[in-house]
């Protein structure tokens, strides 16, 4: 139980961590697109790779609005 | 593996989704096409590189420097959170995650452009990615991959690798520095830069090159000066290297021209040079394996595989190792240069120049070099002052020898200073020491068959032995060295001169030369004249040396020289000089004093001189002698012939003309005898008295002879007037023929008129016998006529005699030496000669 709790605190303390970085590297991602990115990137995505891909859904997302 | 790989595939395929779905706020049909998208792109080329060893330490670097870009506080930041970030445990691939931010803050700084027209086109191209090919564009940024081309089914296979790659990471991540510098010595730098790799030389080929130049073998870039010791970047494959590459290339190779420089030198050198010449070269090759060590440790840094930590070793590194060799090399180089040709002696002067350098390296380098070289030099030296034996092969010690004909020559010849081989730490001075220490060894040992003790060796033999080579030449060592030097010079000589004056009687023997051949035992002389006379006026042709021997020891045996050390009297010889037709006696007749053993040393040479020398103090010997008889005849010539009338004005001529000689010849004898022989020779005495060693007495003697030679006008200076001299002597000579002439005529005239008055008394009768009277009357009158011949004769020997005197005396004041012109004006002294 204190485990768990630990860890889950670990958890957030890194993501904070994370999240701090991202901005401070002018990221500007969502926590929620974070989170999934860094998964992602546990999973052994290719980093490169995934900022191309995200950047071009952001960009098709942009687009698909502007047509909306 | 294949189950855990669905997983995996499983679980990016479901986050990749809901990141679209995230993104496209919850549109579905535009997420799933989104998605269907974006897992094309990322299956095309989706492995993480092999090669991404040290990314985590490469990406944070390349954050830093971003960030340092922007702002301090920035950098700071980013330091905490980094450290938070390596304690947490949530987090497995920090590196990718990392990597992804920072690509993802690069993306919107850089490509803020068009993407649409990007992802648009791979819209177009999109059967392409489906069949695995690599786009350029990906490529480009894609991490290192040469292998890029993978097929969709393999996306995670490397699966397995990362994993271990990223447990190797954790634990050097932990421990690498992560400074800037240690990533730009790595081998593979993963930047984009790498493109353009396939073309440049790297560092490792240059390097080994390098490392083969070192030892004097060609390479791929690097060839043999061609006739030179050099090497030049070959011109083909220099065309590749970049500028820099190029100039650290150039410098590397300036020590492989100076090893090659140096092993040349020992190579040829090695045969045909002396112990001391071997000792620069056993020098030189001590420097060079210190140099192939130091190679050896550069090959073997240079040759571990890549990728290891701290394999690493550039050029440049390169460079620094080498550096210290290189400055050594170029002092040796110098040196071996300088020493080239040269060998002994010359060596160690050429080296000892460079003690005095401003360069620390130099001085430090020519130190070793010339302890190394003055070693041989030591031992000889010690061996020529201990026991003056010289073991010299090659003839580079300073002194040499020479062989011999006779032992009396040994002091003068046998040894010798080779000035060219005299190192330059040793002044001349010390080195004439030396070679007396050493001969007077060889003196002792070999001419006086001393085989005592040598006093003084102690103190030499524990120099030797306790200090090294740069005794010799070390300002503080040296003067040590030069105190026992001076020490055991002295000693040895003083032994040289103890033995000489003490066991060899060198002041007994001076004595006996003076007395006996500079005519100084004057009773002697005079007895020897007395006896000699008859037998020299025969002509030299009928004198036999036994007899001139017999009348020597007769001489001996009357005269105070019987007194005289049976060792000396045994010495005394007479010396017959060869003669030709119309010689007398006197012309051949000398004495001679035989030396021999160690004190021949001194007077061997000198003994042409003494005859000389003895021949023109025998000759006015002989003149006064002569001068003396004509006196004391004249006297009794005057008692005698009272009666004959006629006699008298030629008997007053030749009584003027004999005071004149007697004069003439008591002054020149005085000045011979008193002013230079006796001053000469209390000089002589005094310097040897003084004297040092064996040299200082050789000295005194040679002086002595030489100013005799000079005062009794021997020497080339005078022959003029020694010329003028001999026919003074002459004339004395023939006035003495003349007066004996003279005595016989008279003496016949007396008898004849004794006879003739007797007869007339014993007739009785006042009446003269005419016919007796007729022959007394013609016989007086060529008696009378004789008188007047020789009345003649007489005056026109006087006249020219006063000529030649003059001449005599104008050449004594026209000379340069004082006491000639003293000897003039006291010739003179009335000025009854009035010179020209």
């Amino acid at each position: 139980m204190n485990e768990k709790a630990s860890s889950a605190k670990d958890a957030k303390e890194t993501f904070q961590c994370l999240m701090e970085l991202s901005n401070l590297l002018g990221a500007d991602l969502d926590p929620e697109v974070l989170s999934i990115c860094v998964r992602l990137c546990e999973a052994g995505v290719n980093p490169e790779l995934l900022v191309t891909v995200l950047k071009d859904i952001l960009k098709e997302v942009q687009t698909i609005r502007q047509e909306e | 593996m294949d189950a855990l790989d669905n997983i995996e595939t499983k679980q990016v395929t479901e986050l990749i989704f809901r990141l679209c779905e995230v993104l496209s706020k919850q549109n579905s049909a535009v997420a799933e096409r989104l998605a269907h998208n974006a897992l094309m792109c990322l299956s095309c080329s989706s492995t993480v590189s092999t090669s991404s060893l040290n990314q985590e330490e490469y990406i944070v670097s390349c954050i830093r420097q971003l960030l340092s870009s922007q702002s301090k506080e920035k950098l700071e930041r980013f330091e905490i959170l980094y450290s938070k970030l390596k304690e947490s445990t949530i987090l497995k691939k920090r590196d990718l995650t990392l990597c992804f931010l920072y690509h993802l803050s690069q993306r919107s700084y850089v490509h803020s452009g068009d993407p649409v027209l990007q992802w648009s086109s791979r819209e177009v191209d999109g059967t392409r990615f489906n069949s695995g090919q690599t786009s350029t564009r990906t490529s480009s940024v894609a991490l290192t991959n040469t292998q890029s081309q993978e097929s969709v089914k393999r996306i995670f296979d490397s699966r397995e690798k990362r994993k271990s790659h990223s447990n190797a990471h954790k634990i050097t991540s932990q421990t690498t520095t992560t400074t800037s510098s240690a990533c730009w010595s790595k081998p593979d730098i993963p930047s984009s830069s790498r493109v353009s790799s396939l073309n440049i030389v790297t560092e490792q080929e240059l390097l080994q090159d390098v490392i083969f130049s070192f030892q004097g073998i060609e390479g791929k870039f690097l060839r043999r000066e061609p006739g030179g010791l050099g090497f030049t970047v070959d011109t083909k494959a220099g065309k590749l290297l970049t500028p820099s590459q190029r100039a650290l290339l150039e410098r590397l190779i300036g020590i492989s021209f100076l090893h090659n420089q140096l092993k040349r030198y020992c190579d040829e050198n090695e045969k045909h040079s002396g112990t001391i010449g071997q000792a620069l070269i056993a020098t030189l090759t001590d420097e060079l394996s210190a140099y192939y060590k130091t190679v050896a440790i550069l090959q073997a840094s240079a040759s571990k595989p890549a990728g290891q930590e701290n394999s690493d070793m550039t050029l440049k590194r390169a460079l620094y190792v080498m550096h210290e060799h290189q400055t050594r090399f170029e002092w040796l180089a110098y040196i071996a240069e300088q020493c080239r040709d040269k060998k002994g002696g010359a060596i160690t002067t050429a080296i000892h120049g460079f003690l005095q350098h401003g360069s620390k390296c130099a001085q430090e380098i020519s130190e070793r070099v010339l302890k190394a070289v003055c070693k041989p030099l030591y031992v000889m030296l010690s061996r020529w002052l201990l026991d003056g034996e010289i073991n010299d092969p090659y003839n580079e010690f300073f002194i040499e020898v020479k062989t011999v004909s006779t032992a009396e020559r040994l002091w003068h010849d046998k040894y010798h200073v080779r000035q060219h081989m005299v190192p330059s730490f040793i002044k001349m001075s010390q080195a004439k020491k030396i070679l007396a220490t050493g001969k007077s060894i060889n003196f002792l040992r070999q001419i006086c068959k001393d085989s005592g003790h040598l006093p003084g060796r102690e103190s030499m033999q524990k120099l030797f032995r306790t200090t090294l080579a740069d005794g010799l030449f070390a300002p503080e060592q040296s003067i040590e060295f030069h105190a026992t030097l001076e020490s055991v010079y002295k000693e040895t000589s003083l032994r040289v001169l103890e033995l000489l004056k003490n066991k060899y009687r060198l002041f007994e023997h001076l004595q006996s030369l003076r007395r006996y051949l500079l005519l100084g035992q004057g009773d002697f002389i005079r007895h020897l004249l007395d006896l000699l006379t008859p037998e020299l006026n025969k002509p030299a042709g009928q004198i036999y040396i036994h007899t001139l021997t017999a009348i020597l020891e007769s001489a001996i045996r009357v005269t105070n020289a019987q007194y005289e050390d049976e060792d000396t009297l045994k010495r005394l010889a007479v010396f017959f000089m060869s003669h030709s037709s119309g010689d007398t006696g006197w012309d051949v007749f000398g004495l001679i004093y035989i030396v021999d053993g160690p004190v021949g040393t001194i007077f061997q040479q000198t003994m042409s001189t003494y005859q000389s020398l003895f021949g023109a103090l025998w000759r006015a010997k002989r003149t006064e002698f002569a001068l003396a008889n004509m006196r004391r005849q004249q006297i009794t010539m005057s008692k005698l012939f009272k009666n004959i009338e006629e006699l008298r004005p030629v008997m007053h001529l030749i009584h003027i003309l004999t005071s004149k000689m007697i004069h003439f010849l008591n002054q020149t004898q005085y000045y011979f005898l008193f002013e230079v022989l006796e001053c000469s020779w209390a000089e002589m005495q005094n310097q040897v008295n003084k004297a040092e060693c064996l040299d200082d007495i050789i000295t005194a003697h040679t002086c002595f002879l030489t100013s005799v030679q000079r005062g009794v006008l021997l020497d080339e200076d005078s022959r003029q007037l020694f010329s003028h001299l001999i026919s003074i002597y002459n004339f004395v000579m023939n006035l003495e023929g003349h007066q004996e002439a003279l005595y016989q005529a008279a003496l016949e005239e007396h008898e004849s008129r004794v006879a003739y008055a007797a007869h007339r008394d014993a007739a009785n009768d006042f009446g003269t016998d005419n016919e007796h009277q007729k022959a007394y009357l013609e016989r007086k009158a060529a008696f009378r006529q004789f008188l007047g011949t020789m009345k003649l004769k007489v005056k026109t020997s006087a006249q020219t005699y006063d000529d030649i005197v003059k001449k005599f005396l104008g050449l004594l004041s026209r000379s340069t030496n004082m006491n000639l012109r003293l000897l003039c004006v006291r010739l003179t002294f009335n000025n009854f000669y009035t010179t020209a």
